[in-house]
Formats: structure tokens, C-alpha cells, sequence
């Protein structure tokens, strides 16, 4: 599925119900707690975690660690804000998609 | 750990090439990668797969170098780095025009028959009526009415009907196609030589969008009163341009 419009709320989430994390571990949970669906190009994300950055909605910095050191990420004030916001955008948005296809359909008839 | 030519560092030493001139967020992303990919790497290996496997899969996973660098963004302007994307986008400008002008010129030629046609079929080219019942008209015997008009027709707004526009027509495009080669190729692909979205659209759409509309106007004074020879070649040209300009708006607003 593609993901890319809707990258910086799941990233948001994930960060919000995570805590601080690092790439690797962040990308994992989202593969994870999407049972797989959002399996995107694992490199997409750091563009995206850069940008949050440079918009204040995330902070980061180099953790020592063995073997190697990693960056972890953490969640802003603003960016709890903007996970709340995004939420509820995004909640309306498929509210509103919901009650135009109406309830759910059966198989379409040939 | 990984060998010479592992295909983790293959990917690292494209990656690199490609974040030339992206600065402290290009070395930032490099290590990220270098770091991830290198911990994708041990899972595969704790996962059963030899080391070799593991990072095909780890490099296979992160994405296309290319497609990730793209979406770093460049190192804040310096005077060389602002020349290096001027001169790119000054390449593609001149390819365009030179592209625009010509083809404005080819598509003149196509169209000049049926509206040689049309404007004798309803007597717009002269004063009189029977345009091709006067005297002067054609002074070369085997020569239909039609074609004597069409050879009076310019074919560029600019140059009249000897211009060589074909030729200038395919320089241009070969400039555009040479650019997009050595984009692919050189560094020339690199944020470092690529001119910001916005800034390239507006390169584009301003001139374009200017001169769609001079070359719109006189085209319909010429237009206006009595058909001019210059008028089908300004508004194929005024029309191309405005097309251009269009696109390049569109563009520049999707890159924003």
C-alpha cells in the first residue's frame, strides 16, 4: 500500500506511543504494527524523519551503542500537537470516504 | 562485516556520489543509511541468510539510492553551487527554446496548406474579391493558387520562410536529450547541479508565459483586418508557449 501521503502521521504515532527511538527499531514497528502493510522503502523514512525535524515536530541525536552508534528520535510538544491534529484529520477523512461508499459491499456480480 | 564491493558498500559509495553537494544533511543520511543498512544486515544474518544474501536484502529493502538522495535537500547556496544550477538550468532554457522555436516553425509548415486553403476559399489574404483571379497571381504558371499563398507564409515569428527552423528544431531537442542523458549518468544528476523546482518553473514559465501572450496579441491584429503572411506562424508559436509556460507552472507548484 502506499503510504507516502500519510508517512508523517504514522511516524508521529509510532513516535508518540514509542517513546524515543532509531530509525531501524522505527521502522520496524511501523512494518510491525501494520501486520506488514506498510512495508515501504526503508530509506523513504529518514527524508521524512529530517523534514519533521526541520519543522520541529521531532529531535534527534547520535546515541553511543555497540556495535555501532545510532540516531534516536524523539517526539516535540509540537509534535504531540501535531500527531493529535493529524489524527483528527485524518479520522474526518475517512469518515467522510466511509459515507460515501456506504456499507460495506459483498463481491462485485460479474 | 562487510567486504570490498560488498553490495552494502556498492550502495554506499552510489549513495554517496548522489548526495554531492547536499552538505551536513547529505553526511547525515549517508551514515543513517550506513548504520541501518548495517544493522539490516546482522538480522538477515541472525535470520539464517549467508552475509552475502543478507545485505542484498538489507540494500534490496532501503530503496533506490537515486530515488532517497533526491529527497535530501541541498546544502544551503553558495556562489559555486548557485552557478553549477544556473548553468543547468540555463542548459535546459536554451534546449527549450531552441526546441519551441523550431518546432513552432515545423508545425507552420504543416498547417501553412490547409490554411493557404482556407484563406482563399474565403478570400482573407486580400483586399479583393477572387484573390486568385487577379493578375499577379500565380506568377509561375504551373503553380495552383493555394501553394502561391503558402510560399508567402513565415514560418517563425521572427526569420521569415527560409529560417532553418527544422534544424533549429532538432539542435533543441538535442540539447534536451543530451541533458537528460548526463543527468542519468554524471553528476550533472546530483542535488548539487539541480536547480530548485520553483525557481526552474518560474525560469520557465515567466519568458514562455511572456511571449505567448505578445505573440497571441499580434496575432490576432494580424488577424484583424486582413490576413497577414506572419499571422499563422505567431499563433503557433504564441500557442506552443503558452503551453510551456503552463506546464512549468504546474510544475513549479507540485514542487513547492
Amino acid at each position: 500500500m502506499d503510504v507516502r501521503g500519510h508517512l508523517d502521521l504514522l511516524l508521529l504515532a509510532v513516535l508518540a506511543d514509542g517513546g524515543p527511538v532509531h530509525g531501524y527499531a522505527l521502522i520496524a514497528a511501523l512494518r510491525d504494527r501494520s501486520d506488514g502493510m506498510f512495508d515501504l522503502p526503508e530509506g523513504t523514512v529518514y527524508p521524512a524523519l529530517h523534514r519533521l525535524e526541520r519543522e520541529g515536530l521531532v529531535v534527534s541525536h547520535w546515541e553511543p551503542a555497540v556495535p555501532r552508534r545510532r540516531r534516536v528520535y524523539a517526539l516535540t510538544s509540537d509534535g504531540r500537537q501535531a500527531r493529535v491534529a493529524k489524527q483528527v484529520e485524518w479520522r474526518s477523512f475517512v469518515s467522510g470516504v466511509q459515507s460515501v461508499l456506504g456499507p460495506a459491499a459483498g463481491p462485485v456480480p460479474a | 562485516m562487510t567486504t570490498a564491493q560488498s553490495p552494502v558498500e556498492r550502495y554506499l559509495d552510489e549513495m554517496f556520489d548522489r548526495l554531492a553537494g547536499t552538505g551536513a544533511p547529505g553526511r547525515r543520511m549517508l551514515a543513517e543509511a550506513e548504520s541501518h543498512l548495517l544493522a539490516a544486515t546482522e538480522d538477515g544474518i541472525g535470520r539464517g541468510l549467508d552475509p552475502e544474501t543478507a545485505e542484498r536484502d538489507a540494500v534490496a529493502r532501503f530503496g533506490a539510492a537515486a530515488e532517497i538522495a533526491r529527497q535530501v535537500p541541498p546544502a544551503p547556496a553558495s556562489l559555486r553551487a548557485a552557478l553549477r544550477r544556473s548553468a543547468v538550468g540555463g542548459w535546459a532554457v536554451a534546449g527549450a527554446a531552441l526546441a519551441w522555436y523550431g518546432t513552432s516553425g515545423v508545425l507552420t509548415w504543416l498547417l501553412g496548406r490547409p490554411f493557404a486553403q482556407l484563406l482563399v476559399a474565403t478570400d482573407r489574404f486580400g483586399r479583393d474579391r477572387n484573390m486568385c483571379e487577379r493578375p499577379w497571381v500565380p506568377s509561375e504558371p504551373g503553380l495552383d493558387c493555394a501553394g502561391h499563398y503558402f510560399g508567402q507564409l513565415d514560418r517563425v515569428p521572427v526569420g521569415g520562410a527560409r529560417f532553418p527552423f527544422a534544424v533549429v528544431a532538432l539542435i533543441g531537442i538535442g540539447l534536451l536529450v543530451a541533458l537528460v542523458v548526463a543527468r542519468r549518468w554524471t553528476p550533472l544528476g546530483t542535488a548539487a547541479w539541480t536547480p530548485a523546482g520553483p525557481t526552474l518553473g518560474l525560469a520557465f514559465a515567466v519568458p514562455f508565459g511572456f511571449v505567448a501572450l505578445l505573440l497571441a496579441f499580434y496575432g490576432v491584429v494580424g488577424a484583424s483586418a486582413r490576413m497577414q503572411n506572419w499571422t499563422l506562424s505567431y499563433f503557433v508559436a504564441g500557442l506552443l508557449a503558452g503551453v510551456i509556460a503552463v506546464v512549468a507552472v504546474r510544475k513549479a507548484r507540485r514542487a513547492t
